[in-house]
């Protein structure tokens, strides 16, 4: 998708501002609006997800003045709402295919020994829950599950959510493992 | 936010863009604002894509998902590396009990300070039994001292457990290994064991006993000369190839 308006560092200065007047904070709710942008608009099935919600930050920023002379509330709303827009538009002139089935492809032995290298490199606890936690299919699962959470005193989806930590984690090493190998 | 099953299957329908769009909207508002369902949100795409490579989807669920659900690079990594992590969690699902929380995994979990004091039982006792052993048969050809050892599924053993040590008493002939298998490990299989000492350097030693739920391995006194070692499991299958069991069998020599 072509980019038709940068923002400028002013125009940044300005969106941050109006995000938050403690400049960590609003670097921190950019980041977080871009990133539920971004999944908002693949749960909607673009593929360019990233450059819609790129076009949805800029035409926020370019209308920031308008914006903060009339808007009140949460500004994170308010991309929502253009953002709307943005995938109306990307509709019309992109009606989004079916894309090709995803390949079988066996896993790399170059991921697999990283994952090994990065589920050594977690603590014992975590390790064992993420390695547990993906065990057993089906029903099995679910009743296992359940188990674990008791063991741990905690409800079935604040596990969820924890495994869910540790995974994200483990991709991250994962990725940056493959990348370290790609240099050497 | 508390998510009930109807959520659950809520989520899974937006994921598959099979949501009505006033349903939709009311997610994605939520998406905006609320953390906790982003993050659950992102659980639950984990979930559909385990749920696709285990092949639980309906043939309409997995159309879906090939059609609408991969179509950004991100989500197709994720596919990918969830591909990955099932066929590890598979390797390793064969080493470790599964079925309910292992004897081994509560030990070295919320109950590591019992286990330590434990250990160091078990290793008296064993010293002392292999003391005993070496006086009252001090005129047979050969002496051992043993050692009993659990596999640690920790990757060292600087974690704060206690590692059992031994002391091997002058003219000692042999080191005993008794290696406690996981119950999800069958004693009767075959194995390989490598023993790793202080320099990394690696020698494969003998599996020549099952006893019970333990393999015995018998390693030369001379071979093992004060310092750390691990021992690494290997399993054999029929075919010949190998599998590494998960963790290590840690042990001190004094």
């Amino acid at each position: 998708m072509k980019k038709e308006w940068e923002i400028s560092q002013d125009a940044f200065d300005r969106l941050l501002n109006w995000l938050d007047a403690d400049r960590d904070n609003a670097g921190r709710k950019y980041e977080m609006i871009r990133q539920r942008l971004i999944k908002i608009l693949a749960c909607r099935g673009c593929a360019e997800a990233d450059d819609l919600a790129d076009e949805t930050i800029n035409r926020v920023t370019r209308k920031l003045a308008a914006i903060t002379e009339s808007y009140t509330g949460d500004p994170t709303v308010y991309f929502y709402g253009v953002a709307q827009k943005v995938y109306l538009e990307y509709l019309r002139r992109n009606r989004p295919k079916p894309g090709p089935p995803p390949v079988d492809t066996p896993a790399d032995e170059a991921e697999y020994e990283c994952l090994d290298r990065c589920l050594n490199g977690l603590p014992g606890d975590n390790r064992r829950l993420v390695l547990e936690y993906y065990e057993d299919v089906k029903r099995a699962k679910i009743d296992h599950r359940r188990k674990m959470a008791e063991q741990l005193g905690i409800a079935v989806n604040a596990l969820r959510i924890r495994a869910h930590r540790i995974r994200v984690q483990l991709q991250k090493c994962v990725v940056g493992c493959l990348n370290q190998k790609a240099v050497n | 936010m508390d998510f009930d099953r109807n959520q659950d299957s809520q989520l899974k329908e937006y994921l598959l863009g099979t949501l009505s769009s006033e349903s939709r909207e009311g997610i994605e508002q939520g998406l905006m604002t609320d953390q906790e369902l982003y993050e659950y949100l992102e659980a639950a795409e984990e979930d559909l894509i385990d749920e696709y490579l285990s092949g639980d989807l309906t043939a309409d669920e997995k159309a879906q998902f090939e059609q609408n659900f991969l179509v950004t690079p991100e989500r197709r990594e994720n596919l990918r590396f969830a591909r990955t992590l099932h066929r590890y969690v598979a390797g390793a699902q064969t080493t470790k009990s599964i079925a309910s929380p292992s004897f081994f995994s509560r030990l070295l979990g919320s109950e590591r300070i019992a286990f330590q004091a434990l250990a160091a039982v078990i290793v008296l006792l064993i010293f002392a039994g292999g003391i005993w052993f070496y006086l009252s048969r001090n005129n047979t050809p050969r002496t051992f001292a043993t050692l009993q050892l659990s596999l640690s599924l920790t990757s060292s053993r600087g974690d704060g457990l206690t590692t059992p040590r031994i002391k091997l008493p002058p003219g000692t002939d042999d080191l005993r290994l008794y290696l406690l298998l996981p119950s999800a490990l069958n004693p009767s299989s075959r194995y390989r064991a490598v023993l790793v000492g202080q320099g990394s350097e690696r020698k494969t030693v003998e599996i020549d006993l099952r006893d019970g739920q333990s393999l015995v391995s018998v390693v030369p006194a001379n071979e093992v000369p004060r310092g750390e070692y691990a021992l690494q499991l290997f399993s054999i299958n029929p075919d010949g190839t190998e599998q590494r069991v998960l963790g290590n069998y840690y042990f001190t020599v004094d």
